[in-house]
Parts: structure tokens; sequence; C-alpha cells
């Protein structure tokens, strides 16, 4: 963030959002804006669609329609908040409405010792990796009201309030599905841990 | 309340977090991230489902002047019979058995339905022939047009149908050639040829049939690279180097730019 300091005032500047100009030219129509904004935002789309989705095997289609729909709003888009989080905002709903119309359907994550060949950016540690895949796999093992409100809170940074009217129930409700699932979620890591500790 | 609240206590595991990092999302390939942007973006290009929301507003409202015109109706009905019962009641005694009303002889044929659009998970794609003779010949509009064909493919997609989607999207192509929707169709026939289907060899004679045809289309980038991948997949590095020089003369500002000349690297490394 910069600080420009002025006689006795300072002026703290937000920092520049790195998506502007690319979606300022796209919502005019620039194709390799639209390119470019849709392979940026792709890692982060998809990771989101993860954490809020049951099992791996939806996650390239549900972002793939996530992403549509953020070009398709992207007019709507008022530079009022960062980009990132507007279109975080515009796949949760996406990805909840996916998550919520495919319940029944069978569950496949893939797990395994391909795992560790899969990092991303071989700068990243492959602990990193293993560790965001854990979580989700312990997160499928949640219901989907409570991973639902989880993510929106903690990792979008909603408030409750927000969090109550994205997912269309009351803040208590909200507050209650939250303890829950952190109680939950404690128990499925420490259960995990047992079980990786007792393995030799 | 309005600021997050249960934020501080630390209980979330590690890896908790979001970000364009590795994970929690499966990881990739290169491949799999470009044909992903192209299937978006040749999504985008299509059209969008159309809007229901007038029907949300014209059918309460028509069913309501429907209720009230059957009302009025049964009303004014009710008001002649009982104007003409009183005349005849003046005239003449009342029967005591009323006769059956005769009906127009149409009135008992079975009235014809139309056939419903398929079901998303069908496998004929074919329009199915109406039952009732006399709609024979009416052609089965609900599948025909091509916005529907691009929604039901999109369906199958979503139903990992990749076989049929395919099809589907051909049928786009076959039946309305040199429109818009054929050329997007085009793009993901050829993306689900090469990434689900194992067809490289026909998915690279989609993407260069595309370039053939409108070598500065709106596709064109993600038809190029498609090319690349798709010789990739066939193992011909050579062509493949040659297909990401022409990707990056065709597209100099392209924002798949540095992973096409970082795979030109890999490749002169390995065979310069």
């Amino acid at each position: 963030m910069a600080v420009t300091a002025r006689e006795d005032e300072t002026i703290v500047q937000p920092p520049t959002d790195p998506y502007l100009e690319d979606v300022r030219a796209a919502v005019s129509g620039d194709a390799v804006a639209v390119r470019a904004v849709v392979l940026r935002l792709l890692p982060r789309v998809r990771n989101l669609v993860r954490f809020l989705s049951r099992g791996d095997q939806d996650t390239d289609d549900v972002a793939q329609d996530a992403l549509l729909a953020v070009l398709r709003d992207l007019a709507s888009y008022r530079e009022e908040s960062r980009f990132e989080a507007w279109a975080d905002r515009v796949v949760s709903r996406i990805a909840i409405a996916a998550a919520r119309g495919r319940r029944a359907r069978v569950v496949r994550t893939t797990v395994g010792p391909m795992e560790l060949t899969l990092v991303k950016d071989p700068t990243v540690p492959p602990d990193e990796y293993t560790a965001r895949r854990d979580v989700v796999r312990l997160l499928d093992e949640l219901p989907n009201e409570q991973r639902e409100v989880l993510v929106l809170h903690y990792l979008l940074g909603l408030t409750v309030s927000e969090v109550a009217v994205e997912v269309g129930a009351p803040c208590e409700t909200v507050r209650s599905r939250i303890r829950l699932a952190k109680a939950r979620l404690r128990e499925l890591a420490i259960a995990d841990s047992e079980k990786n500790e007792r393995q030799p | 309340m309005n600021t997050p609240d249960e934020r501080s206590d630390g209980a979330l595991p590690r890896g908790f977090v979001l970000d364009d990092g590795a994970g929690p999302a499966h990881r990739i390939s290169r491949a799999q991230t470009g044909l992903l942007v192209g299937a978006i973006v040749a999504r985008a290009q299509q059209p969008r489902r159309r809007s229901v929301k007038w029907l949300r507003l014209v059918l309460p409202l028509a069913a309501v002047l429907a209720v009230a015109g059957a009302a009025a109706a049964a009303s004014w009905t009710g008001h002649v019979d009982r104007v003409e019962r009183n005349r005849a009641s003046r005239s003449v005694n009342l029967p005591t058995t009323f006769p059956t009303p005769r009906r127009h002889p149409e009135a008992t044929v079975p009235q014809p339905t139309l056939p419903l659009s398929p079901e998303p998970n069908t496998t004929s794609l074919e329009p199915s022939v109406p039952a009732v003779e006399g709609l024979a010949h009416r052609p089965h509009r609900e599948v025909r047009t091509r916005e529907d064909l691009i929604r039901m493919a999109s369906r199958l997609r979503e139903q990992r149908l990749w076989r049929q989607a395919e099809r589907t999207y051909q049928q786009v192509l076959d039946t309305f050639p040199g429109t818009e929707q054929a050329y997007a169709a085009t793009m993901s026939a050829a993306s689900l040829r090469l990434e689900h289907l194992g067809e490289a060899r026909g998915a690279l004679r989609m993407f260069e049939a595309m370039i053939r045809q409108r070598p500065h289309g709106a596709l064109a980038e993600e038809a190029r690279y498609g090319i690349a991948e798709a010789y990739r997949t066939l193992g011909d590095a050579r062509a493949e180097a040659r297909a990401l020089r022409a990707f990056l003369v065709a597209h100099p500002d392209a924002a798949m730019r540095p992973r096409v000349e970082a795979r030109l690297r890999a490749l002169s490394a390995v065979a310069p």
C-alpha cells in the first residue's frame, strides 16, 4: 500500500487493482482482455469452486459456468470493491447452487500418491498443496449448509449478515452453522491426524 | 453484526486459504487450462439461454385473464341460457329430461399433444416422430433450433456424456453451417474430442477448419492453441513447435503468450 506524507496529513492510497485495466477493456468488448481476465482468474475460481463443491469431478464444469457468469455480469462491476472480491461473490453463488443441485451425486476425490506430483508451481512446497487438499477432503465430510457458511465467512470474509443473505437463512442459524462446522472440522482433523500417526 | 466475528480463535486448519496458488482444486495441465479458457470464451460467444423472466411476468397475467375470460364467458352463457329458458318456460313446458348435448365430431377425437423436448440425458438426438397421425410432418421445433441444440449439448456436458455432447455440437455444424453458433460449436466439439474422447486427430481437423474458415475469427486464438495441443497429444513435437510459432505470429498480444513461449523453450531444449 503506497503511503504519501504531506505536511501533517498522511494520505493512504489504495493499492491498484491488477485486474482493473483488463476488466475495463473486457467490458468494452476487447477479446484479448476477456481472455486475460479468464486466464488470470481461472486458478482462483477453480480453488473457490473446489472449496464449495464435494469432490473433484465437477470442479472444472462448475468453474466454467462460474467464469461465464463473471463474464456476463462484468458490466455490472462498479469498481467499489476489488475485482477478485466481486468475482468471488459471483462464483460462490454459482458454486453453491451447483452443489445444492448435485447433492445426490456420487462424490469422487482424487487422492493418492499422484497428488505429490501434481503441484502446480515448482516454487510452492508440496506440503502446501497437500494441506489444502486435506482441508477439502475434510470439508467433503461436512453437510453442505455448514460448508457454505464456513467458506463464505472465513475465506470470502463476508459478515454473518452477508452470509445470511447469500445462503437465505437467518443470522442466528448462520452463527450456529459456523459453530457446528468448526467443531466438526476440528474433530475430523484430530481423527485424521491420529489415523496418520497410527499408520507406519 | 457487521464484522467477521469468529475469526480470531485460530481453530481452522492450515490450508484453509483462498488464492490463485496450488490447490485445493486438483492440478490440471497447461493444455487443459488452455482448453478450459477456450471453452469458456466459446461459450461466452454462444447465445444466452432465453430468459424466462418475461414468462414469469406474462404467465400469471395470462392465467388471470384466462380465468377472468372463462368466468365472464360462463357467466354470459349462463345468462343467455337463463334468458332462453325463461323465454321457453313462458311458451312451452320444460322437458323432464334434457337431451345430451350434441358434440362436435372433432371433439371426440383425442387432441394431439406436441412432443416434449427430449430429456437432457437422452442418448437419441434424432427428433422423435410424433405418434399422432397428422403431426408426423411437423418438425420437432424444440430440438431443431440451434440455441436448443447448444443448450442440450451443455446439459450433456454437465452430465459428462462427452460423446453425446460432441454429437450434439456436430449436429449444430451439420444443420446450421456458417453460423456463429456453428463456429463456437466447432470449438466445443474439438475440445471434447481432444480432452475427453481421445480423438486428437479429429480435433486437429476441426481446429484447422476453424482457422481456414475464419483466420481472424473470435476464437482463432483458441483454435491455433488447440492445433498445437493436438499435435502435442499426437506426439509430433516438430509440428507442435510449428503450430506454437504460428500462434505467436498471429497473436502477439495473447494472454497465453508466456505459456506458449515456455512450451517452445521446452521443446527446443529437447529437440533443438
